[in-house]
């Protein structure tokens, strides 16, 4: 037989669990608009039978137990979903970083318009047929001047735009392994943490949140993976080495590598991190690869473009009758879209092969005379050499393209790259989306149930108070017995 | 499925996200009238519309040549029909002179005649298209005919002599086409600067022509006279070739005209065609996608006020 008020203490444990249900549920809806909390539930088990009811009960007929037992608060999760959004979201920050500095160089350059680079190299060469159809005209040498010179400029700003980007891309980089470090430590100390309250009884949920944020922020950074479970063997490690180890933090750094780019080390042993996904690697692709690719064909374009208009116009004889003269400059490193320009005056000045910047009367527009001929006077009205020039536009360079086909390709791997990145992006942004809609819909906080589980609870407390109400009306007419 | 708030409101901004998104393309491609805006809009689109542009820009630079070229071609004529007419002059004076009885007077105004006649040669000859000298070759800041300074070759024999040159001036009309824009000097004068006279064997420069039937006249020989006239006929017969191919130059230059203009607007018509937009369909494209947004607020707007809690007890 179990004791007198063996009932009220069993209602009385109702009374309590109904009211920290209540607790939990306003929790849950004072956080609803936390995108990275998730809705937690009290676990309510039955409380076990008492000794006291055992020995009433000698031949083991069942018994009640002694009320409900409110134990853990758990935080309803799925750690697999959890898993696809943050590789989703290292897919998703590659491309959408990808494309957003893809869109940036698109606009640099600024094609198909009527102020594009193409447009540049189309007036210099028809500069070219304009001095070949009125040689001795110094207005018209002069605007293929200003023309020719225009193009270089195109040319030095495109380059220079390509350049600050990976400049930019450097400073994310170290912008990035801040971060990452920074992150890192803070999962660290979380994890020391969640570590001391776990060795209590109460739950760290509200840290474990904080801590599943960090990861999926990180996530988006770097690939990352992570093992172990949620306590003490949490592991995150980058390329397959430990970044974060409970409460041990392995820090990256940024050192310059020869050709000036940031690239990223670990701290301890200064082994290079192997990033294979997130932002970093987008960065990493881009500076490394995809930019210096690009700059090297706009190099290509520069050379070609000095290589055959020099070659020509040293053939050519200009106003005063004297040959075999530079228009572009050419440099002993080689020209480049960041320096190509007129030819200018060396120091101290080779009388040879002076300058034809502020000189159009050098530009070498005639042919030589012809040593056939009895008549010696130069021919200042003699374009002949200009259209072999401006005909070059039509003939392929050596690598098999004309200098408009070599630019067109520029112009098409670009644009393929960032269509490409634009796609990625969009698609990995879906499945990312879904991923984060499912993660949401089984972790968030839904206010109708939230609303119908207080209900329930205000009923359940309502049902257990008036067990306490009957119970004391029974024990008074008990005590009331005469 | 269960649903909860954040997911709701996720959803939510997906939807109007994408739909501001779309609507804001659809705003810039009907604003802007372009359908490519960047190359990644239409890879392929983009190389055609840079080489079609390209394209036109060289077809505009042939226009201009020959717009800058068809002057000094049609001056070229103009110059030519002159000297033709100065020497048919020069012949049906050598007639007239030959068929005189040599009276005295009538020799002297043959004479002052032909003197009248030679100096408006030599004008011809030095005719100038703005600056340039036109029958110079390329030697275009020379007048092409001067006085024979001697010794060589003498002055009493040949009083002018050619001073420029050889030199053709080319210009590119279309691209597979250059056409020269100038005749040199020596061939219309018909001056022997190596390889005999472009007039054929036995014939003299213009010049030399002259002076030979002024002396004839002088002297009153009749027989001379009527010598030179083989002479006349070999170089009005030059003069009138050259003008004909001038005209030839001519007239394919108002060919190639005529063929830049076609081929301009064809490619204008190419380049609008992959360029721009279809304005019908992009203000159909706006008006749905304005719509779409508008719903996606709207749904957005009813379904966020939809909960328990927010209905009254």
């Amino acid at each position: 037989m179990s004791g007198t008020f063996f009932g009220i203490s069993v209602a009385q444990s109702g009374l309590a669990a109904q009211r920290r249900a209540m607790d939990v549920l306003g929790y849950n809806i004072a956080n609803a608009n936390d995108p990275t909390y998730k809705r937690q539930r009290l676990v309510m088990v039955e409380g076990s039978v008492l000794a006291q009811s055992q020995e009433a009960n000698p031949l083991g007929v069942s018994s009640i137990g002694s009320g409900v037992n409110s134990g853990d608060i758990e935080r309803v999760r799925d750690s697999l979903i959890e898993n696809r959004l943050r590789q989703a979201g290292t897919a998703s920050a590659n491309w959408s970083y990808r494309q957003s500095t893809l869109s940036q160089l698109e606009a640099a350059i600024g094609e198909p318009s009527d102020t594009g680079l193409q447009t540049d190299l189309d007036n210099f060469w028809a500069s070219w047929q304009k001095v070949a159809t009125s040689p001795d005209s110094m207005p018209t040498r002069n605007g293929l001047l200003e023309d020719a010179s225009a193009l270089c400029q195109r040319l030095n700003y495109v380059s220079r735009q390509m350049t600050d980007m990976t400049g930019d891309l450097n400073l994310a980089a170290m912008d990035r392994v801040d971060k990452i470090n920074l992150m890192a430590n803070e999962i660290g100390h979380l994890n020391n943490e969640i570590g001391a309250l776990s060795s209590g009884a109460v739950p760290a949920n509200d840290l474990l949140n904080r801590r599943d944020a960090l990861v999926q922020e990180l996530a988006k950074e770097v690939d990352i993976t992570q093992h172990g479970d949620d306590k003490d063997g949490f592991v995150i490690s980058i390329g397959g080495t430990v970044l974060v180890q409970g409460t041990m933090v392995n820090q990256l750094k940024t050192d310059v590598d020869s050709n000036g780019n940031q690239q990223v080390f670990w701290e301890r042993d200064n082994a290079p991190v192997q990033i294979n996904g997130g932002e970093m690697k987008a960065i990493a692709d881009l500076r490394d690869h995809i930019i210096p690719g690009y700059m090297n064909d706009l190099d290509q374009i520069a050379q070609q473009i000095v290589t055959t208009v020099n070659a020509q116009h040293r053939q050519g004889v200009d106003l005063n009758g004297n040959t075999g003269r530079d228009f572009f400059q050419e440099f002993p490193g080689g020209v480049t879209a960041a320096n190509i320009c007129l030819h200018y005056d060396s120091n101290p000045p080779d009388l040879a092969n002076p300058a034809i910047v502020g000189h159009p009367e050098r530009v070498a527009a005639s042919v030589p005379d012809n040593p056939a001929t009895t008549i010696t006077e130069g021919g200042k009205g003699d374009g002949s050499n200009a259209l072999i020039i401006a005909q070059l536009k039509d003939a392929p360079t050596t690598t098999n393209f004309t200098i408009n086909q070599m630019y067109r390709n520029l112009i098409g791997d670009i644009g393929g790259a960032a269509a490409t990145a634009q796609t990625q992006a969009k698609a990995n942004e879906l499945s990312l989306q879904q991923f984060t809609t499912q993660q949401q819909a089984i972790s968030g906080v839904s206010l109708d149930e939230e609303m119908t589980n207080m209900i329930k609870f205000q009923q359940a407390y309502n049902a257990a108070a008036k067990v306490l109400g009957v119970m004391d009306e029974m024990l008074t007419i008990l005590v009331n017995t005469k | 499925m269960r649903t909860s708030l954040s997911q709701q409101i996720q959803s939510s901004l997906i939807f109007t996200n994408a739909a501001s998104q779309k609507l804001t393309d659809a705003q810039n491609h009907a604003a802007s009238g372009k359908r490519i805006m960047k190359p990644s809009d239409d890879v392929p689109g983009t190389n055609r519309a840079l080489s079609l542009r390209s394209s036109i820009n060289t077809v505009n630079q042939f226009a201009d040549n020959v717009t800058v070229s068809k002057p000094l071609v049609d001056a070229t004529e103009g110059a030519l029909g002159d000297m033709a007419q100065v020497i048919r002059k020069i012949r049906d004076l050598a007639v007239g002179a030959a068929e005189d009885d040599y009276s005295g007077s009538a020799s002297s105004t043959h004479v002052a005649d032909l003197d009248g006649l030679m100096s408006q040669l030599v004008d011809t000859a030095n005719t100038k298209f703005g600056d340039q000298y036109i029958f110079s070759g390329t030697a275009t800041s020379t007048p092409p005919v001067q006085a024979n300074p001697g010794p060589i070759p003498d002055p009493a024999v040949q009083p002018y002599i050619y001073v420029g040159n050889n030199g053709v001036r080319t210009t590119q009309v279309l691209s597979w086409v250059s056409l020269p824009v100038n005749i040199p000097g020596n061939r219309v004068f018909n001056f022997d600067t190596g390889g005999g006279n472009p007039a054929g064997a036995g014939s003299t420069d213009v010049f030399t022509m002259v002076k030979n039937l002024r002396d004839a006249i002088s002297a009153g020989n009749v027989t001379q006279i009527s010598a030179q006239l083989g002479n006349i006929d070999k170089n009005f017969d030059n003069v009138l070739s050259c003008q004909a191919q001038i005209g030839s130059w001519q007239s394919r230059m108002e060919g190639a005209q005529t063929t830049l203009s076609d081929t301009r607007d064809r490619l204008k018509q190419m380049l609008s065609d992959i360029e721009d937009i279809d304005l019908p369909t992009a203000i159909v494209d706006l008006k749905s996608q304005e719509n779409v947004y508008q719903t996606a607020l709207s749904i957005t707007s009813r379904m966020l006020n939809l909960s328990l809690a927010s209905i009254n007890q």
